[in-house]
């Protein structure tokens, strides 16, 4: 059951692949579990093949799911999610006005004509309303895609890896758009590669791999301890040795780098402790994990292994 | 607005939008012009060699059998023209995913699927028209005595019934393949596949009659055919060839070439039994796009359990 600031709920979600000629089941997803709040933009990050697009075909229901559900506070998912799909397809030969309006008109959206006009208008794409969108660029095609799975005003949007083959223009433009939809209060699930973009917008991130959800990263998340790095002019034996005591996650080869895992409240003391045994600082900080290092974290060690 | 109109407005903008449709428009008529001016031509031929007294009696059965032929003709094309058209009524929005992405959306699929086959229903009828102003145009321009326009209309309910069939055929064979390519050869191999087994069937079944009653006529053919001719026979869309001859009254004696198959209106039930079981089975077909578990899949399940 979704709690109210709770959009968007997956439950054990299990999907099995078998080839009926050799009885051979792949297990794509394992008991798949998460959970979206309002205006939430949460990434889903994982290697090929560990299930992504699975997961998201399970959502929008695109293929039947084997065991779980997907809940929406009590409303019907095919009402009140929106998809952008890896690939966005279109009627090719008719107008986006026209590509738009078919959609609002199957959602009943009163005066649909209006609503495709309005949502064209704040996708930048009024100018071209009657041009075929067969012509339309891949930004394009993009900005499309996103204003029709907007139309009917879901409560949480599913996309499908937005930001491949984008120029870095039209990256800084669909990021632009995202958060003005995160302001709008549309809960976002963004399966993509793109760490750094995960970075700029997400808010927590899914790690999927084998089909099963590994870790759940908040970035945003009160935690009780920071990553705290300091760094020294000089290399100093007695600095290690003062840090013995604490939590170091890591140590440069030349010991003038030190990250140290520690409550935020006791910050103030390492820097004294290590000053106190002679410790020249020269930078000092709370150290921000990016996705990047998390999915080193996560997914590199099983694969250098 | 209902979500059939919906449906259909959409898939009326797209028949609009596509060049063939102009394409194949124009090469129905030029089809149908040559076919008139041969149909025409073997009719004024009949009239100049025949040796009995011309009446008006045998003036009206000479154009009859002119106009039978014509139909013939015209149907023979229309059923692989309209198998082919209607097999890709639906591959083309399925090899572009779009298919997918609308059935994200709470969509009834016998609403859509619904819409491409009266849309197709209308392209038939446009053809049939074009066929008989082709016929019109031509036997107007040679100065032969016509027809009366409800024997015109007659003719033309076999045909318009063959046609559907095939289309429905053809809708169902789009809902197999997700391939342009693939529904195109498939549609023509069971065009020929049927041609092939209707000639069998219904030679070998009078071959049958006719051993056991060496006496059968066109009329009482029926009466002597084994029973598993008859199933092989009438399932066979390409039977209600056989139905233009005897809604004119035309047809002879000659139980080989004219076998008196079924009454008109029966026939006429026959035809629009087929297109519906068509249709059902297309429709069955269509339902293995079905996003959530469809009613099959469900009860599959509970069979097993």
């Amino acid at each position: 059951m979704t709690t109210v600031t709770e959009v968007l709920v997956g439950r054990d979600l299990s999907k099995a692949y078998g080839n009926r000629f050799t009885a051979r089941t792949v297990q794509a997803l394992d008991g798949v579990s998460f959970e979206l709040r309002e205006g939430e933009i949460c990434g889903l990050v994982g290697p090929n093949g560990a299930g992504k697009s699975t997961l998201i075909k399970l959502i929008m229901g695109i293929e039947p799911k084997d065991g779980g559900e997907v809940s929406m506070n009590g409303l019907d998912p095919r009402m009140a999610l929106g998809y952008v799909p890896e690939r966005p397809t279109f009627f090719e030969d008719l107008s986006p006005f026209h590509n738009m309006l078919y959609i609002a008109r199957l959602n009943n959206i009163p005066e649909p004509e209006e609503a495709c006009l309005r949502e064209l208008k704040e996708f930048g794409l009024d100018g071209w309303k009657d041009e075929p969108v067969v012509n339309f660029s891949k930004g394009m095609k993009q900005r499309l895609a996103i204003a029709r799975s907007v139309l009917h005003g879901p409560k949480a949007l599913i996309m499908d890896e937005p930001f491949s083959g984008l120029d870095p223009g039209m990256m800084l433009e669909l990021r632009g758009i995202m958060r003005s939809l995160k302001n709008r209060g549309i809960a976002m699930l963004l399966s993509s590669h793109e760490l750094n973009e995960i970075d700029q917008l997400c808010d927590s991130i899914l790690f999927i791999k084998s089909g099963r959800i590994i870790k759940k990263e908040e970035f945003n998340a009160i935690v009780p301890t920071v990553n705290f790095r300091i760094m020294l002019a000089t290399a100093d034996g007695a600095v290690p040795a003062a840090l013995a005591g604490r939590k170091v996650l890591s140590q440069s080869p030349d010991g003038l780098s030190f990250l140290v895992e520690t409550p935020k409240e006791e910050v103030p003391d390492i820097v004294a402790e290590v000053v106190g045994v002679g410790g020249r600082i020269v930078a000092c900080g709370i150290a921000q994990r990016k996705a990047e290092d998390l999915y080193a974290e996560v997914f590199l060690p099983e694969a250098r292994a | 607005m209902s979500e059939l109109t919906t449906h259909l407005r959409k898939d009326v903008r797209l028949l609009m939008t596509d060049p063939m449709f102009v394409i194949l428009l124009i090469a129905l008529a030029g089809i149908a012009f040559i076919v008139a001016l041969m149909s025409c031509g073997g009719y004024v031929n009949s009239m100049t060699y025949g040796g009995d007294v011309v009446t008006q009696a045998s003036l009206e059965l000479k154009q009859k059998e002119a106009l039978s032929n014509y139909w013939g003709s015209i149907a023979g094309i229309f059923m692989i023209i309209f198998t082919v058209i209607a097999a890709l009524a639906m591959t083309g929005e399925k090899e572009s995913g779009m298919l997918r992405y609308v059935l994200t959306y709470r969509t009834s699929k016998l609403r859509f699927y619904a819409s491409k086959l009266l849309v197709l229903m209308s392209v038939v009828i446009m053809a049939m028209l074009i066929a008989l102003v082709c016929y019109l145009v031509v036997f107007s321009f040679m100065d032969v005595p016509m027809l009366d326009l409800g024997t015109l209309a007659a003719s033309m309910v076999f045909p318009f019934l063959i046609a559907m069939v095939f289309a429905a055929i053809g809708l169902t064979l789009s809902t197999l393949s997700d391939k342009k390519a693939g529904a195109v050869v498939a549609s023509v191999a069971v065009f020929f596949i049927l041609s092939l087994l209707s000639q069998m069937s219904i030679g070998l079944g009078i071959g049958a009659a006719y051993e056991i009653n060496p006496a059968v006529t066109a009329q009482n053919v029926t009466e002597f055919i084994p029973l598993e001719y008859k199933l092989l026979i009438y399932s066979n869309p390409l039977v209600l060839g056989y139905g233009t001859t005897l809604m004119l009254n035309i047809s002879g004696y000659d139980h080989y070439t004219n076998p008196h198959l079924f009454d008109p209106g029966w026939g006429a039930a026959l035809g629009l039994a087929m297109a519906l079981a068509w249709f059902g089975i297309g429709l069955l077909a269509f339902s293995r796009e079905r996003m959530d578990k469809g009613w099959l899949t469900r009860l599959r399940e509970k069979m097993r359990k």
